[in-house]
């Protein structure tokens, strides 16, 4: 008896260890802050005209180490690390320590959430856009209102990150979506580019009669699938600019006729000869290559694609279109928003040496950095990308936010799962509307 | 009276102390939080009482999820046992290179899983990968256009018999531990009276690694219900929640959809139903033991 009691012990001993890494070992009690009142908001220095710090001036401070940490890498790791370098060479005391955080499946936000509620160290970090907001009521942002260095930024941008009159974090980068086109193949096959959705998929026709695909897609990446829907949802948004908050405060549902019928859409694209079924298994940067390798003639994507298509050296001219969201008659809505913000960590102990940071980024000099090694483009005024000149034309259209971003975070994760599903045929609209609107109804 | 000495289990104490610090601390908040709403972000919570145990048995994406891990449990145990069998007794015979492909069918085993999912995956990409090229070269132009992780009919059995390929040494190395302890003189036994290999495996083998068994089975069993990394790594849970386990669902719950205290409650029946299903398996496998024992 002795033995089979100790031996269902054991048992229990084993699987309470095995399954220890399913428990969840985060204190909410031990995580209160130990903030650092900001200091006045006169502190911070305009990297961009400051004077420089002696060398005297520099060996007297004290060496400083603070704490970075982003989802946002160059494909060849050359970003942040030349814009670190050219803070810490402009800045000797002190030392960044960059911190990579992966962005698959986004499991970037959770991360994140996890080490600033642990008061993990974290100086400085970049933020989404879908996170902003339920941080800054946490706590967990150091208010930057009335820093010298947002005078760096455009007023829509700034307009943007303020909350409540009061700014949490500068608005870094600016992203745009359109149709990334094979210019040289179009010219080649006399195709016009699109103006509205009927002229977008008769030409999808068109591409697929010569045999090439017309538009891929990394559907395998989850988070590429929201690019897919693009050319569908923000025109569902753009009519009914309301949709997404009514949604959010339950006065609409997904399983209204508007959605179904735009998901429906959506399910006819995936069904017709517009996408290739291969793409089901291809990952955002295999879907880049396919692009390269002329399989392809359109990608529907952000200036950021332009990363990995450079990086494949495409032996033709790349272009780029309107999202041709609008049906004939209907007013064009674009896609533009504001992508990534940098704030600094309420609970930092390195209060001045982050706004220095944060200074710098905002300089012509740091921002330059991100718009040429990450081919995207900035909010910082004057500070442009040669290779993004096409792409910056459709920022000055009518545009709202991406339509993804004001989907509650259950519902955007359902959703661009259930993409795949309707991509690959095994969803119906309608079951996937029902789907979203269970995720939506999990909302606390 | 017989006298108990207490000195021995005295030394125990720091080895117990450091292991309920280490799991039953956090196992115990774990079912505090399971009872709260608790968003995993903000620093306030209220507790909602059984309410998130009442949720898991009412939501339907939850039942579909426990397929999955059924059929995980299903297709892993089985077929990583009796691979792993047939390994073990294939390789207990004396043959040059034994060694050689012991270690080379082990060797997955101490490769880290993610880099054996993003290995996997590039082998298995429709355009460019290994797996569909060979099926290509091979003639077999139907099967290398399947699309191995991303149609969602076939990606849950890619993704078991990809974690079997990576835990089969695993089994095979107990299992020959198993059959390099039985008593060689009850083949010689068995072989005078005129019993062929199939005979030795059915009569000998078999009952008399029953140990073996038991604790691969478990093992085995304990592993498949919590698959977490593989699915993670190679597909995410996709496409939609085709390879979604419970374990990764515990995760979206928690942190995606912002729900730490629902996510919670989730693993704690997961330790539930992973407990029960052991100490079942457990009573079985110890009555067979010793039956054939």
């Amino acid at each position: 008896m002795k033995k089979k009691l100790f031996t269902a012990f054991l048992t229990c001993a084993i699987v309470i260890g095995l399954m220890a890494g399913c428990g969840n070992n985060t204190t909410a009690s031990d995580s209160t802050p130990t903030a650092t009142p900001a200091a006045a908001t006169d502190s911070g220095t305009d990297a961009a005209t400051a004077t420089p710090a002696s060398a005297t001036d520099d060996a007297d401070k004290t060496p400083v180490t603070i704490t970075y940490y982003t989802w946002v890498q160059s494909a060849d790791g050359e970003y942040p690390q030349n814009m670190i370098d050219g803070f810490e060479a402009k800045y000797p005391w002190i030392t960044v320590d960059f911190q990579m955080g992966s962005n698959t499946g986004g499991e970037y936000s959770e991360t994140q959430a996890i080490k600033l509620l642990a008061g993990d160290g974290i100086d400085v970090t970049t933020i989404k856009p879908s996170d902003y907001q339920q941080y800054i009521d946490a706590g967990y942002l150091q208010d930057i209102t009335g820093e010298s260095f947002l005078s760096a930024y455009n007023a829509a941008a700034i307009d943007s990150v303020t909350s409540a009159g009061k700014v949490y974090g500068i608005p870094f980068a600016e992203d745009v979506v359109g149709i990334v086109y094979n210019k040289t193949m179009f010219e080649a096959n006399g195709w016009s580019v699109p103006t509205n959705r009927e002229e977008y998929l008769a030409l999808c026709d068109a591409i697929a009669a010569t045999g090439v695909t017309p538009t891929v897609q990394g559907i395998k990446d989850t988070w590429t699938t929201g690019q897919e829907g693009m050319v569908f949802m923000q025109n569902l948004y753009g009519q009914n600019p309301d949709i997404f908050t009514n949604i959010n405060n339950g006065t609409a549902k997904y399983t209204d006729a508007v959605v179904v019928e735009t998901l429906q859409e959506m399910q006819d694209f995936f069904a017709s000869d517009a996408v290739s079924p291969e793409a089901a298994g291809l990952t955002y940067d295999q879907a880049a290559s396919y692009f390269v390798t002329e399989k392809a003639a359109m990608m529907s994507h952000g200036e950021w694609i332009m990363g990995p298509i450079n990086l494949g050296e495409p032996e033709f001219e790349v272009g780029v279109f309107s999202l041709p969201t609008n049906k004939a008659g209907q007013a064009h809505i674009g896609a533009v928003e504001v992508g990534q913000y940098q704030s600094i960590v309420a609970s930092s102990q390195h209060q001045e040496e982050s706004k220095l940071f944060l200074d710098y980024i905002s300089s012509a000099e740091g921002a330059q950095y991100f718009a040429d090694t990450m081919s995207n483009m900035t909010p910082v005024i004057g500070v442009s990308n040669a290779s993004l000149n096409m792409w910056a034309e459709l920022l000055s259209e009518d545009s709202l936010p991406f339509y993804y971003d004001q989907m509650y975070s259950g519902a955007q994760s359902e959703f661009l799962k259930q993409m795949q599903l309707l991509y690959s045929g095994d969803t119906t609209a309608d079951e996937m509307a029902a789907a979203l609107q269970a995720a939506q109804d999990m909302k606390e | 009276m017989k006298h108990k000495k207490i000195e021995p289990y005295l030394f125990l104490i720091p080895a117990i102390l450091l292991v309920l610090f280490i799991y039953l601390v956090p196992f115990i908040f774990s079912i505090v939080i399971s009872l709260t709403n608790w968003n995993g972000i903000s620093r306030s919570f209220n507790f909602v009482g059984i309410k998130n145990y009442i949720e898991i048995f009412q939501t339907k994406e939850l039942q579909d999820v426990l397929k999955n891990n059924l059929i995980y449990f299903v297709e892993i145990v089985t077929v990583q046992n009796i691979l792993g069998i047939f390994l073990a007794v294939l390789l207990q015979e004396k043959f040059k290179g034994k060694n050689f492909f012991r270690a080379v069918l082990f060797l997955p085993t101490v490769i880290c899983t993610v880099a054996i999912g993003f290995i996997w995956n590039l082998m298995l990409d429709p355009v460019s990968g290994f797996v569909p090229g060979m099926l290509s070269t091979l003639g077999l132009e139907k099967l290398s256009k399947v699309l191995w992780l991303a149609d969602s009919k076939v990606a849950i059995h890619t993704i078991s018999l990809v974690n079997v390929w990576q835990w089969v040494g695993q089994s095979m190395v107990i299992y020959l531990a198993g059959i390099l302890s039985i008593d060689r003189s009850l083949y010689e036994a068995c072989s005078i009276d005129g019993a062929g290999k199939g005979a030795k495996f059915w009569k000998i083998t078999l009952p008399l690694m029953a140990p073996s068994l038991t604790i691969n089975i478990i093992v085995t069993t304990i592993g498949t219900l919590k698959i977490y990394d593989l699915p993670f790594i190679m597909t995410g849970g996709g496409p939609g929640h085709a390879t979604e386990s419970l374990a990764i669902n515990v995760y979206t719950s928690a942190f995606v959809y912002s729900r730490m205290g629902y996510g919670t409650a989730i693993s704690i029946a997961l330790f539930v139903f992973v407990l029960i299903v052991s100490l079942i398996q457990l009573i079985i496998m110890r009555r067979r033991e010793d039956a054939v024992l």
